[in-house]
């Protein structure tokens, strides 16, 4: 079972003490380690207010639950991933992409497209005849 | 022949040879489908006329001794988040309720030019996001081995469809297992080919840089033959990779003896269920007696993959679903009339369901400002870290063997309230989508429960023939794949 990632509701310390640490654990140095990994940690803990702003950045309207919620699940997780900040990646290049090095320009000619009712056919609100899709006011109101 | 128990590969040559009518396969899958969806939930939607109408033709075709494709006649099941003309593609999602696309996905073309006939759709979790099946606005799928337990996800409905005989062949996307795991918890064959050798023209984008679309089987060889049908460069995606597509099936020689795998033991050392582990170890020993030789890898940074691939995926997600807007396609708040910006904002909200709004806003967290090189681009080193231990390890070896999943299939509702929870599962599938490597999962045995548990095997970048290789002298060896659930 998952017994060597205990859930998620242990104090903060013991939190991270749990997760897939690269320090072997159970020793006196670790533990004073990540006491000092826990208390100079490079990204503060999420409050109400981030999850706000980044639900603004998504468009999304929350609810007063789901802020509460996403506060602490997202706290949770973000916590865990810390634990990739302590591997040393000097020069070491990022892998967007595993096969960026292929070639993948075309010519540059026309081919058929969807024709524009069909492709409008999904629109909530669409106006085919103009070729435009109707949406609520977008400056003011 | 009990048609429902056969492979893909006996449906086609018994349908070639006359002995079986297309239409009667097709109207035997549809019953079967109709008898257990009621407990099962692995369909979203099913098209009997469109089928039939397909099989009706295949059977026309073998009269009038026309060539049949090599899947001719097959029934197969697509997970809800590949495009079929005309048929709905809801992705499990509210926002996507009553979408119609009016295009064929890539591998859709290719599988109804092999002659395969689609019967429908399966459930799966919301956009692929999920290792339960339990993020569905439709409900979650159940496992046809014990109705109380997840079938695995994302493609828990289509994993579940193939071990409930509803259909011989499904088709699952894999973006960090999704393949994978539900094969492993379902009890059958679950394949993700390596990135770039299946189109994903018309598969729902998740995370662009780890989707990639495979089969599940009830055989390694219906595996394979599927492969050789779907795979191929396409100018409609143009991370398709322009490698030859070899005949799979015919390099299933049964032949191990020159085949060296890499066994990661550390890795494998924590946190995995004793009865996973034991059958892990069977396996292996399976494949050594076959004549494979064992050989310890060490794989230092896959210890990292869960926060590096949970990392990367929603920072792809929060870009890739910013399209779903209200605007060109699907569900539109009415609630919101007075202004553009308010109508996204609501419609968001009450299209997506929890766990994609959470890695929508985990994934737009990493990539803001203040974050994104303590997060995202760490993560995308690490991922560069990752590739490495594995392109060593293949220096050494031509697979390399991981369980599929920690811990048999869990209950429904066991892990909901806590995603981290959730997501640690996924430690042993998310590499081979961050590194692009082909990875299958086959039948590893059974729990004392009697559950399904999976036994993994990754091999080199586009490599599938030595991968599917290994896996068909595993399953020679055994006999897990010939049991079926009693449903």
């Amino acid at each position: 079972m998952q017994n060597a990632h205990p859930a998620s509701t242990a104090a903060p310390v013991v939190k991270v003490v749990a997760t897939f640490t690269p320090i072997a654990p159970a020793t006196w140095r670790s533990h004073f380690e990540l006491c000092i990994l826990h208390y100079h940690r490079e990204v503060p803990s999420l409050t109400i207010a981030d999850v706000e702003r980044i639900a603004a950045l998504a468009q999304l309207e929350l609810t007063d639950e789901e802020k509460h919620l996403f506060t602490r699940q997202l706290a949770d997780i973000l916590e865990y991933a810390e634990q990739v900040q302590a591997i040393d990646t000097s020069g070491v290049p990022a892998t967007a992409h595993v096969n960026s090095l292929q070639r993948t320009e075309r010519d540059d000619e026309p081919r058929p497209s969807l024709p524009t009712d069909e492709a409008m056919a999904n629109a909530p609100d669409a106006a085919p005849e103009a070729g435009l899709f109707r949406v609520p006011r977008v400056i003011g109101g | 022949m009990n048609v429902l128990d056969a492979t893909a590969t006996s449906i086609r040559s018994a349908i070639a040879a006359g002995r079986l009518s297309a239409t009667d396969v097709c109207r035997a899958a549809l019953d079967r489908i109709t008898s257990v969806n009621g407990s099962l939930n692995a369909f979203n939607f099913v098209d009997a006329d469109r089928a039939l109408g397909r099989a009706g033709e295949i059977d026309r075709r073998r009269a009038a001794g026309d060539a049949l494709g090599p899947l001719a006649g097959v029934p197969i099941a697509l997970k809800d988040n590949m495009d079929v003309r005309g048929m709905r593609t809801t992705a499990s999602s509210r926002i996507l309720e009553n979408f119609v696309p009016p295009y064929d996905a890539t591998v859709v073309r290719r599988l109804e030019s092999a002659g395969a006939i689609i019967v429908g759709k399966t459930n799966c979790d919301e956009f692929a996001m999920g290792s339960s099946n339990e993020n569905s606005a439709f409900g979650p799928v159940r496992n046809p081995w014990a109705l109380d337990r997840i079938p695995g996800g994302s493609s828990g409905g289509s994993a579940a469809a193939v071990a409930a005989r509803c259909v011989p062949l499904a088709l699952g996307s894999d973006t960090g297992g999704s393949i994978r795991q539900p094969a492993a918890c379902c009890g059958v064959v679950g394949l993700k080919p390596s990135y770039g050798r299946v189109s994903r023209y018309g598969l729902l984008a998740f995370a662009s840089s780890l989707d990639q679309i495979g089969p599940f089987a009830r055989s390694v060889a219906d595996a394979a033959a599927t492969l050789s049908v779907l795979a191929g460069a396409d100018p409609c995606d143009a991370t398709t990779a322009n490698e030859p597509v070899p005949d799979f099936a015919a390099a299933l020689t049964g032949t191990v003896n020159d085949i060296r795998i890499g066994v990661p033991r550390e890795f494998v050392s924590e946190g995995v269920d004793d009865q996973v582990r034991c059958a892990y170890d069977t396996a292996l020993d399976t494949l050594r007696r076959a004549g494979a030789t064992l050989v310890d890898i060490d794989l230092p940074h896959a210890k990292y993959a869960v926060p590096v691939y949970y990392l990367v995926c929603t920072a792809e997600a929060s870009s890739n679903l910013a399209r779903y807007d209200g605007v060109k396609y699907g569900y539109r708040s009415t609630a919101a009339k007075d202004s553009l910006k308010e109508m996204y904002s609501r419609t968001r909200d009450e299209g997506f369901g929890p766990e994609v709004k959470r890695r929508i806003m985990l994934g737009t967290y990493v990539l803001s400002a203040g974050y994104y090189d303590a997060f995202y681009l760490k993560a995308l080193q690490v991922r560069t870290l990752l590739r490495r231990d594995y392109d060593q390890a293949f220096e050494r070896v031509d697979v390399v063997a991981m369980p599929t999943t920690p811990t048999p299939p869990f209950k429904l509702g066991e892990k909901t309230s806590d995603p981290l929870q959730m997501y640690l599962g996924d430690i042993f599938t998310v590499s081979a989508n961050l590194a692009g490597l082909p990875g299958i999962s086959v039948p590893g045995g059974f729990s004392n429960d009697g559950l399904p548990i999976g036994f993994q095997l990754m091999g080199r970048m586009f490599d599938e023939t030595t991968l599917l290789r290994v896996a068909d002298a595993h399953e020679r060896s055994t006999e897990w794949h010939k049991r079926a659930p009693s449903l």
